[in-house]
């Protein structure tokens, strides 16, 4: 197997908590937070579900987002370089590798609201750009690495962890800071409605009952050092990215092109698909998603597929902050020696007849698949070796 | 990272997507519907880039931007804002910028690694410090390399007078090439990439041109050129600063340029910079 | 009078669909029996289209809620005109 990048440290903010051990206390007693948001600004009279942080306030979401939004990054950033015990002199060569869908979109569009309310025209705004997130986090930790944004919707902060395995594999740098965040937007909610996504009847990935997606927000940041071989620790050991151009919002439902990502990446890490142990499938719980992936699966594995689970039922869809977010609270389950379990999931859809891990199963060392895809026919596969 | 072929696209802002819908025509027959100004900027420059040759059907694309959609983004806050209406499905889905890079994979059936990347001033430059590492020691062997922005509509000055979109095909194999990206290296500050410009000539006085950045100031302009004795490629006086003027100025330099090598030079506001190396044979 | 009937609502119909769609087309080459979505309709309209259009058509005062129900009321321009003003 090659050898990359390894975990050095981490932190996370999610529905389930902030401290990881709660986080993880509440993945294995599957005790989700969900919270129901009115549909109001569209005129509408029905609410829907969402995960919020644990540290928000359903009633308070609209109140200053700039503020809260630099609040939990900077937080989360600075438990995770505090967990990665770095020192000044490792802080300033630090690469950083941002992931998000909406990049500052919880806070522009309040900025817009805002400007509408006090000048009753269309505001012509500019968002601050894309890359000013990481340069935030830069210039507030006093790091002075070079910083990539990756903007791929759902597999944003797959893609930050991928390149980051790949430049410290290199020898190009040595660590990096990876983000994966995404908050409560306005857009987005909206937006999942419009497409009509939003699941009404609980969240059920994988189930034959499944009636669409629920979002939730997250911040997750990992510190990625050059493997140091030992006997503990997770570690990034390969990935791959590659399209699906079947469509713009949907995969095609063989699901060809996530087995090929499938393969690239155990290709990639040098792993055959016997060895896997498990898969942390991205089992968004929209029929497209779970057909496709479930088709893909069947066809890398066959009749030998290993366990495979859904996190989104616990913290729900984080959208481009996914990547780095389920990394971290799927590893840190299996570190505790369980695989954590698809909430929700009762019984098979009978096209596919495929049933994910439903309650926690001790689990703990091996090499592990983690699938992401997003709109724009992104597909990205993570393969991960914890060793305990 | 050898470069086989270059596009320059810049306009000033169209009145509606309609008019590069029309442009678009002129290099494809596939026809596009649901795509906006920023998806339309990007498959502009990267049909142009590869008119008259067919991309590998592993070929990556890496879409670099600095703020990726714009137009649909405000469109959906009108919606959501003003008409107090669920936003249009194709508006919320095209204010995700990497349907730009998906529309040109799907458009050119290039079906390998598809990213949309960004780094506060220094995008392209990121895009193409990512593709290196894709190239080597990474499995990709050709890819598209573009820089798309687009003027925020309704926008008024001190905001640029052109959008554009800049695009190279890049591949493994040199035979046939153009060009060539020969490094892109990250420095923490000024003095790191002073100290790299001393170690050694970068490049041969004679056929070495220098090129900086919109954002290095003149009299740090005239510093470099002089630590380095090279000539000044100057780009940025032909339109003034824009978003993907970087990509402008390199493109430039590989479509104009007698064969030379270009040192370019670029640093973001917090001070760090990237050099880049390319050689135009 | 019913939607069906009325020729101006069914051309406002058309055009609310080519630029809600984006469509290259005119107003006068939609068919008003022929099927508008799937591949080979004389459209091609996709399941977002149809969203698209749902959204579109909320100008009229009408919602339509559920996937089914929006598959069959925008079966043809006719049977869309007649969901419209169903008398």
């Amino acid at each position: 197997m090659r050898n990359a990048a390894m975990i050095k440290g981490r932190a996370i903010a999610c529905a389930l908590g902030e401290d990881l051990d709660a986080v993880v206390r509440g993945a294995r007693e599957m005790r989700p937070r969900i919270a129901e948001l009115p549909l109001s600004l569209a005129g509408l009279e029905e609410v829907r579900p969402y995960y919020l942080l644990s540290r928000r306030d359903p009633g308070s979401l609209s109140a200053a987002p700039e503020t809260f939004f630099y609040e939990v990054l900077f937080d989360t950033v600075a438990r995770a370089l505090a967990d990665a015990s770095l020192r000044a002199a490792d802080l300033r060569d630090l690469a950083i590798f941002f992931g998000s869908t909406a990049i500052d979109i919880p806070v522009y569009e309040h900025a817009y609201e805002e400007t509408l309310r006090e000048t009753s025209r269309p505001a012509a705004m500019v968002s601050s750009g894309y890359g000013r997130i990481a340069d935030e986090v830069a210039g507030r930790f006093g790091i002075r690495g070079p910083a990539y944004t990756f903007t791929t919707a759902c597999t944003s902060s797959a893609n930050a962890l991928l390149y980051a395995a790949a430049m410290i594999a290199a020898g190009r740098i040595p660590r990096a800071l990876v983000i994966g965040y995404d908050l409560f937007s306005h857009l987005g909610f909206y937006g999942f409605e419009a497409l009509r996504l939003i699941a009404t009847d609980g969240y059920r990935p994988f189930d034959r009952r499944r009636s669409g997606i629920i979002m939730g927000e997250g911040c997750g940041a990992v510190v990625l050092e050059a493997d140091d071989g030992g006997d503990a620790g997770a570690v990034l050991c390969g990935g791959a990215n590659r399209v699906d151009a079947y469509n713009v919002t949907t995969h095609a439902l063989e699901g060809g092109a996530i087995a090929q990502v499938m393969r690239d990446a155990l290709a990639d890490a040098g792993v055959d698909a016997g060895a896997v142990t498990a898969i942390k499938a991205h089992g968004t719980g929209s029929e497209n998603n779970d057909r496709m992936e479930g088709n893909g699966m069947v066809r890398v594995f066959g009749d030998a597929l290993p366990p495979f689970t859904v996190l989104k039922p616990l913290i729900g869809h984080t959208v481009g902050a996914s990547g780095v977010v389920e990394l971290i609270l799927f590893t840190a389950c299996l570190q505790r020696g369980f695989c954590p379990p698809t909430l929700g999931f009762e019984e098979a859809d009978e096209a596919l007849m495929l049933r994910p891990v439903t309650e926690p199963r001790p689990l703990s060392r091996g090499i592990f698949l983690l699938n992401y895809f997003g709109f724009g026919g992104n597909c990205t596969a993570l393969v991960v070796a914890v060793r305990g | 990272m050898f470069i086989h072929a270059v596009s320059r696209f810049v306009t000033p802002p169209v009145a509606h997507p309609r008019v590069l819908k029309e442009i678009l025509k002129g290099y494809t027959d596939t026809p596009f519907r649901r795509v906006n100004t920023f998806i339309l900027l990007a498959l502009i420059g990267a049909h142009r880039c590869v008119q008259g040759r067919t991309p590998s059907g592993n070929a990556s694309v890496y879409l670099t931007t600095e703020n990726g959609n714009l137009g649909d983004t405000n469109n959906v806050l009108d919606q959501l804002y003003r008409q107090r209406s669920l936003p249009m499905p194709f508006s919320f889905i095209n204010t995700m910028s990497n349907t730009a890079p998906f529309y040109v994979a799907q458009s050119l059936n290039v079906l390998g690694r598809n990213l949309s990347i960004s780094g506060r001033g220094l995008s392209f430059e990121r895009g193409l410090e990512l593709a290196r590492l894709d190239f080597d020691p990474g499995p990709v062997e050709e890819a598209l390399i573009g820089a798309v922005d687009e003027v925020p509509p309704g926008s008024e000055a001190p905001h640029p007078a052109v959008e554009g979109s800049f695009w190279i095909y890049v591949r493994k194999v040199r035979n046939g090439a153009l060009g060539e990206v020969a490094d892109v290296r990250s420095f923490p500050d000024r003095e790191a990439l002073a100290a790299w410009c001393a170690e050694r000539p970068i490049l041969p006085r004679g056929r070495g041109m220098l090129a900086c950045g919109a954002a290095v100031p003149d009299e740090e302009k005239t510093d470099w050129q002089r630590r380095t004795g090279l000539a000044l490629f100057d780009y940025v006086a032909d339109y003034g600063p824009f978003d993907t003027v970087t990509a402008y100025g390199v493109t430039k330099f590989l479509e104009t340029s007698p064969p030379a090598s270009l040192l370019h030079i670029n640093r973001n506001g917090q001070g760090r910079y990237v050099a880049l190396v390319l050689h135009r044979y | 009078m019913k939607g069906s009937l009325d020729n101006a609502l069914k051309t406002d119909l058309k055009r609310l669909i080519i630029d809600a769609c984006d469509l290259d087309a005119e107003a006068v080459d939609i068919d008003d029996d022929g099927p508008l979505f799937g591949r080979g309709s004389q459209l091609g309209l996709d399941s977002i289209d149809a969203l698209q259009i749902s959204i579109a058509v909320q100008k009229y005062g009408v919602k339509i809620t559920d996937s089914k129900q929006m598959r069959r009321v925008m079966a043809s321009i006719n049977t869309f005109a007649d969901f419209i003003r169903p008398e």
